[in-house]
């Protein structure tokens, strides 16, 4: 008993000993958010609390727009994480599960989709918005967003390693494919696809050169565009820019931590593997 | 739960237009991008507003677009796809691909012939092809080594005069927790930029005088390398710069004692570090033992779009701008922001502004030495900058290979080009 | 009878599937697929993204061949990847265990600590790691002057610079990996563990035994996307060093952003991506054959 505590006070040590490195960095983040333009540089771990000031924070909020622009990203965001996540749990799940001619092929031609670079497609793909007439509109940068070949490809894995056997029993009760995916195989998948939408939902929530590309006006900006905005030509407002980065980190940490439970309570197989 | 989640989602997506509100009347719209932001950005909207109340043809649109991309991605992807800004600023470093690619509309009809005489003449010729007038400059940005007045007094340093010198007083200046000198590090055009005096103090130029082949691999090229590749090695420059080498922050705040920076610094200084105005100097940047004083002025121009559906009257916008009445000008050279204007009567005219503090010491001892910023094709452009970093940080590469490789290269390009130069 | 019924279902179950997957594979024709194309059908002509294209055939894949400069950020590229890839799949594949290890608040603590440098955007992860690794007075500096060592150059070093901006790579995506592994141990039933320790198994032999094999799905996943991931960093890269000092940094993609958008050699960036791609494509394939190897 006295054994398995020490392991277990020696464990939490260890732990605690890597959760301070891994955030080390976020405490510099945060703690040189709140200083003034001259000491943003100034290497200081400690720095005395009367040197640190709200101000950035307040500047950032009375930025044009700003509140605007986070909504946009919100919004964006939000869109494309639903619609994905329902698109690719379908194509993750039909290449995982069902029998067709040409899975292979098609499985090989989507993950090889994620191998060019953005920045070699960002001009084509700029021509097609501009074909559908959906530059400087939210939706040129929310639908070009949604196909991806990564949350297709964690679908396919996580389907991978559920049993057969919930489906069969399902569908011996006449349940069609997509029956069986949708009232089965979904509410299943749901700490993947939190995990996922947790993925998805930052990646487009920090987006910057698509949405910088496709949106003109100012009202258009998604929140990392306001913040890049905080450096000009000769001289960047670090402090600014900090601040900012703060402000537009946290939705993500909150989201994580609301579904966070979800994300890792597994997926209750246990019982039927095996 | 979910499902009204998903409800709230839809009624929001359906709700929110998304869509930009379009332009307000049937008058043609000119869209006009910029990368200024604050002040500057008001002078441009307020120019931009008296331009719409003073005429009834177009209605001209400012847009502002973050710095980082202006150059790069956002016009870049914006001309690939035919949806090119109708007015724009460029960049001594950009200015030949556009005017390569037939891009710049020709503004010779639009400005009055006794404005031009105004203008000085090479910072015109920067801007013409075959005579034809692509670009108004409108701002001149001069450099010049800033230096920390009480850090130099400490150290008993004069400023320094020469390379020699520069490199003792770099030394003498560095301490445990600030760099003697400060110069750019990052590979780009900035680096190139700041390069160029030090490239013309020695006499020399990128090609060789009738532009048929690069001509750089010279003794002073390679000593002021030299120099530099030692500063870096023994740490006596700063290898990390905190900030990108625009920001005068870095001598403000005691990062570095001297610094290499431009005109911009004055009025950066005046915003940011009101209380440092008497302990900054600044002074001509140092030269080789004998050679000759050299500094270089960059600073955009203002074009138009000749592909633009009203490309007369965006030629007409950009003369309005900056190639006509003076005031304009005058306020963003004088007021907005501390720039040279390319224009003498502007210099002229506004003698107390050039000859106050820190401007004063550019007017009186740099200006007159500079040359304007090179217009290079993108490619030499690239080749001279990775000469840079090869130059000053990779020193398993002798300087003599360094720079034989990158006059190869240009050679190499130059034999199969048939462009401006 | 049978048989038809049989092939009736076997149709029913493709169309299922070509249906369930027609709106990611239709978006991604349109969205991926075709800006593939067209940007191949770019690199066959030597474009400054202005004038008219001019076509010049397989010229720029030749031209390749001889570009040292590419060649080098292959080299670079691969190193970041064999430095990147194995250190975020055996350090998350750790956390994960010791995060299982842990219980109820605890657990969510830690998590939450874990995934916290996830949330961090790339580029101020670039701005807040300079800070750390200044040569002047960072922290990791002023960490190496409290324990006795000497000064380093970091970022501001050609040998250096490369693993200095992996561990930032590794830093960012190491809780959102810890996390999938974590859901994937969550999911091994407790009686396997049992069984083995009745068999006398300790932690080592356990974790070889049943933990490894069992979230074999997750290891592809998090492998071969590391693998692609490593081959796509940008961000932190261009801001921490821009590819510098000299070209120790310049990454393939880094390399080819600069020529389509610091050159504006449209097609001969578009050229290069091809290659890469196709160095990519080869690798994640002999990836994932190996690992189905395993499996038999």
């Amino acid at each position: 008993m006295t054994k398995k505590k020490v392991c277990n006070a020696l464990l939490v040590l260890l732990a605690l000993a890597i959760a301070v490195v891994i955030v080390f960095p976020v405490y510099l983040l945060i703690i040189s958010s709140f200083k003034e333009s001259q000491d943003v540089f100034n290497m200081n771990l400690f720095p005395n609390p009367s040197t640190l000031t709200l101000e950035n924070y307040k500047t950032v909020f009375t930025e044009e727009n700003f509140g605007g622009n986070i909504f946009n990203s919100f919004y964006v965001a939000t869109i494309v994480t639903v619609v994905a996540l329902l698109f690719h749990a379908m194509s993750g799940y039909a290449l995982a599960r069902l029998n067709f001619r040409g899975r292979k092929v098609i499985f090989t031609w989507i993950i090889s989709t994620l191998m060019i670079p953005f920045s070699v497609i960002m001009i084509p793909l700029f021509i097609i918005i501009k074909n559908m007439g959906l530059i400087n509109n939210l939706w040129g940068i929310i639908i070009p967003m949604i196909p991806n070949a990564y949350g297709i490809f964690l679908f396919h894995q996580f389907f991978l390693g559920i049993p057969k056997e919930l489906e069969e029993s399902a569908k011996i009760d006449g349940a069609s494919y997509f029956g069986v995916f949708w009232r089965i195989v979904l509410p299943l998948s749901k700490p993947i696809a939190v995990t996922l939408a947790v993925a998805f939902f930052l990646a487009n929530w920090n987006n910057y050169l698509w949405p910088l590309i496709v949106a003109q006006d100012r009202e258009l900006w998604l929140v990392q565009i306001a913040i890049a905005n905080f450096k000009s030509a000769q001289a960047v407002e670090w402090n600014l820019v900090l601040a900012a980065s703060c402000v537009s980190a946290l939705p993500i940490i909150i989201l994580f931590f609301v579904f966070q439970k979800q994300i890792t309570e597994g997926v209750k197989t246990a019982g039927i593997k095996g | 739960m979910k499902k009204r989640l998903l409800s709230i989602i839809l009624c929001a997506a359906m709700a929110m237009p998304g869509m930009a509100v379009s332009a307000k009347d049937d008058k043609e719209e000119l869209k006009f991008w910029v990368f200024h932001s604050d002040k500057e950005l008001e002078f441009f909207q307020n120019c931009v507003d008296q331009y719409n109340s003073e005429q009834s043809n177009v209605e001209v649109v400012l847009e502002q677009i973050p710095w980082d991309d202006y150059n790069g991605t956002k016009m870049a992807t914006a001309f690939a796809s035919g949806e090119g800004p109708d007015v724009f600023l460029v960049a001594p470093g950009l200015f030949l691909k556009y005017a390569n690619s037939d891009v710049l509309m020709p503004l010779n009809d639009y400005i009055k012939p006794e404005v031009l005489e105004d203008f000085s003449e090479s910072s015109i010729e920067g801007v013409s092809v075959d005579d034809e007038i692509l670009a108004i400059p409108f701002e001149m940005e001069l450099f010049g080594l800033y230096y920390d007045k009480a850090a130099l007094e400490e150290a008993s340093v004069e400023v320094p005069k020469t390379w020699d010198e520069l490199y003792e007083a770099a030394k003498a200046l560095t301490t445990d927790s600030r760099y003697g000198f400060t110069m750019e590090t990052v590979k780009g055009t900035h680096q190139l930029f700041e390069w160029y005096p030090f490239l013309w103090q020695t006499g020399n130029d990128i090609y060789n005088e009738d532009k048929t082949a690069a001509a750089l691999n010279k003794e002073g090229v390679l000593n002021n390398l030299e120099i530099k590749r030692k500063m870096f090695e023994e740490g006596y420059a700063n290898i990390k710069p905190s900030r990108g080498n625009t920001e005068i922050g870095m001598l403000c705040e005691g990062e570095t004692a001297m610094q290499i920076n431009g005109t911009w610094a004055i009025s950066q200084m005046q915003n940011n570090y009101p209380e440092m105005a008497e302990q900054i100097g600044v002074a001509p940047l140092p030269v080789p033992e004998g050679g000759e004083a050299a500094s270089v002025a960059g600073g955009w121009k203002i074009c138009a779009n000749a592909n633009s559906k009203n490309a007369e009257e965006a030629a007409k916008f950009a003369v309005w701008m900056f190639g006509d009445d003076p005031a304009r000008m005058e306020q963003w050279c004088t007021q907005t922001k501390f720039a040279f204007a390319p224009r003498q009567s502007i210099i002229d005219a506004n003698e107390e502004v050039y000859q106050q503090g820190l401007c004063a010491e550019f007017t009186n001892n740099i200006l007159g030495t500079e040359q304007p910023e090179k217009r290079l094709p993108a490619e030499v452009s690239t080749i001279l900058q990775d000469m840079l970093q090869s130059a000053y940080f990779d020193t398993s590469v002798s300087l003599e290979d360094t720079v034989t490789l990158a006059e190869e290269s240009i050679n190499d390009f130059l034999s199969s080009y048939d462009g401006a130069l | 009878m049978k048989k038809k019924r049989m092939a009736k279902g076997k149709k029913k179950e493709a169309l299922t599937a070509y249906l369930m997957l027609l709106p990611d594979v239709a978006g991604l024709l349109i969205f991926v697929f075709i800006p593939i194309i067209y940007a191949f059908f770019i690199s066959l002509h030597s474009w400054n993204g202005l004038s008219e294209m001019e076509f010049i055939g397989i010229q720029n894949y030749i031209k390749m061949a001889k570009d040292s400069k590419f060649i080098n950020s292959i080299i670079v590229t691969v190193k970041y990847a064999l430095m990147y890839v194995p250190s975020v799949f055996v350090l998350s594949l750790l956390l994960a265990c010791l995060l299982h290890a842990l219980h109820g608040k605890l657990q969510s603590f830690f998590r939450t600590a874990f995934f916290l440098p996830y949330a961090i955007s790339t580029v101020i992860a670039g701005i807040v790691w300079s800070f750390i690794y200044n040569p002047m007075n960072g922290f990791l500096n002023q960490l190496l002057a409290l324990a006795g060592g000497e000064k380093q150059r970091f970022l501001a070093s050609t040998t250096q610079a490369l693993p200095s901006t992996v561990v930032v790579g590794v830093w960012l995506v190491l809780g959102y990996n810890t996390i999938l592994f974590l859901a994937a141990i969550k999911d091994i039933p407790h009686n396997y563990y049992e069984a083995a320790e009745i068999d006398g198994a300790g932690p080592i032999q356990k974790f070889f035994k049943i933990t490894l094999p069992l979230v074999k799905d997750t290891s592809v996943f998090v492998l071969v996307m590391c693998a692609i991931g490593s081959f796509q960093a940008f961000d932190q890269i261009n801001v921490m060093t821009a590819g510098g000092p000299a070209s120790a940094t310049t990454t393939s993609v880094l390399y080819i952003y600069d020529q389509a958008f610091r050159t504006f050699e449209m097609g001969y960036s578009s050229a290069l991506a091809f290659v890469l791609f196709i160095i990519i494509m080869v690798l994640t394939l002999i990836q994932m054959k190996l690992m189905k190897g395993k499996e038999d």
